[in-house]
């Protein structure tokens, strides 16, 4: 299996590239010396997850040779919105597992330091580009944001 | 309730029209083992499922199909909103056009449209989760014909990565599944 996919590439394309490398240490993979339980076995980081289209790497079954696609963006915007998808896909995944084992721990633990991070990188975004959630505080004024910001099918890009 | 998120779950960006892949493509739309069948199944199953377990996993899976179904429509309203009325007649979707315009309609890749009885519920959990993990291993065996029926690389890369949210939610139900045979 290829597990290369370029991650460190990404992250040095990154305009958050401090927050995600936070991120990684935090959420996948690697220091969690004294968890003996340890999810870093167990999860693909939030990138790879998320170009993979699965957190899990006991459950990923590739497609003949077909390797996931690379997502490059394109500007600051869409890096922006690329890293809010890897991060939200990450909680979503914890979120299937943890509906049908709520009491593992360590599940939960990752779940809310991704639930934390995702927060405010959604705030960030929100404010600085567009609105995701129509009770944004970021929209504050006419012409109402909702309304005028790129429909995602129309986006043409991210 | 629901509240919409202003992007899609996995970005999608087709640059080339294709009408004959929108052709195939719908069915994942309104075919008999598509995104919104999948949705509407586990969203109505989860009402009568035994436990917390069971309502929590339907919801989520559920609310995360409704994003695949936004998906797949980008999908198609990218491959077809630059064609022509002559191009869609050649690609053979001229009888679509006649009754829907560009408008999205979902039906399976025959042009046979949605029907309800997709839902395939029986109120009887471990026969519903049974049918859901049928359901996601059919989907993915249609995402997988419809991989190998295209070069594009703009449509292969959505393509895959439903395909891999299939089998996790097919291992997520049968992980119910198995559950539910202990305890009923």
């Amino acid at each position: 299996m290829n597990n290369h996919f370029n991650y460190y590439n990404a992250l040095n394309r990154n305009f958050f590239r401090e927050d995600l490398y936070n991120a990684e240490n935090n959420f996948s993979l690697n220091n969690n010396v004294n968890n003996s339980n340890s999810l870093n076995n167990i999860l693909y980081g939030p990138y790879e997850g998320f170009i993979k289209g699965n957190l899990f790497k006991n459950l990923y079954q590739q497609y003949k040779n077909y390797q996931p696609a690379i997502i490059t963006p394109k500007n600051e915007q869409e890096q922006a919105l690329f890293n809010l998808d890897q991060i939200q896909f990450a909680m979503h995944e914890l979120n299937l597992y943890l509906d049908n084992y709520p009491n593992d721990r360590d599940t939960f633990n990752q779940f809310v330091m991704l639930r934390n991070y995702y927060n405010k990188l959604l705030m960030e975004y929100e404010n600085k580009y567009d609105a995701i959630n129509v009770n944004s505080i970021s929209l504050n004024n006419v012409p109402f944001g909702w309304v005028e910001q790129t429909w995602p099918w129309d986006r043409g890009n991210m | 309730m629901w509240q919409y998120q202003k992007k899609l779950q996995y970005p999608i960006n087709i640059k080339q029209k294709d009408l004959r892949m929108a052709k195939y493509l719908v069915t994942q739309y309104g075919g008999a083992n598509g995104e919104l069948g999948a949705a509407l199944r586990y969203l109505n199953q989860r009402y009568t499922m035994p436990d917390d377990k069971g309502k929590a996993l339907l919801t989520d899976i559920g609310t995360e199909e409704l994003g695949h179904i936004e998906m797949i429509s980008t999908m198609i309203y990218q491959l077809t909103k630059d064609a022509t009325i002559e191009e869609l007649e050649a690609a053979g979707l001229g009888p679509n056009y006649a009754e829907h315009r560009k408008g999205l309609y979902p039906t399976d890749s025959n042009g046979v449209p949605f029907t309800i009885t997709y839902f395939a519920t029986t109120g009887d959990p471990l026969a519903d989760l049974y049918e859901d993990m049928a359901a996601e291993q059919k989907a993915r065996a249609v995402y997988e014909n419809l991989i190998d029926m295209t070069k594009d690389p703009d449509v292969i890369g959505p393509l895959l990565w439903l395909r891999q949210r299939e089998i996790v939610h097919f291992n997520r139900f049968k992980e119910l599944y198995e559950y539910y045979k202990t305890i009923l």
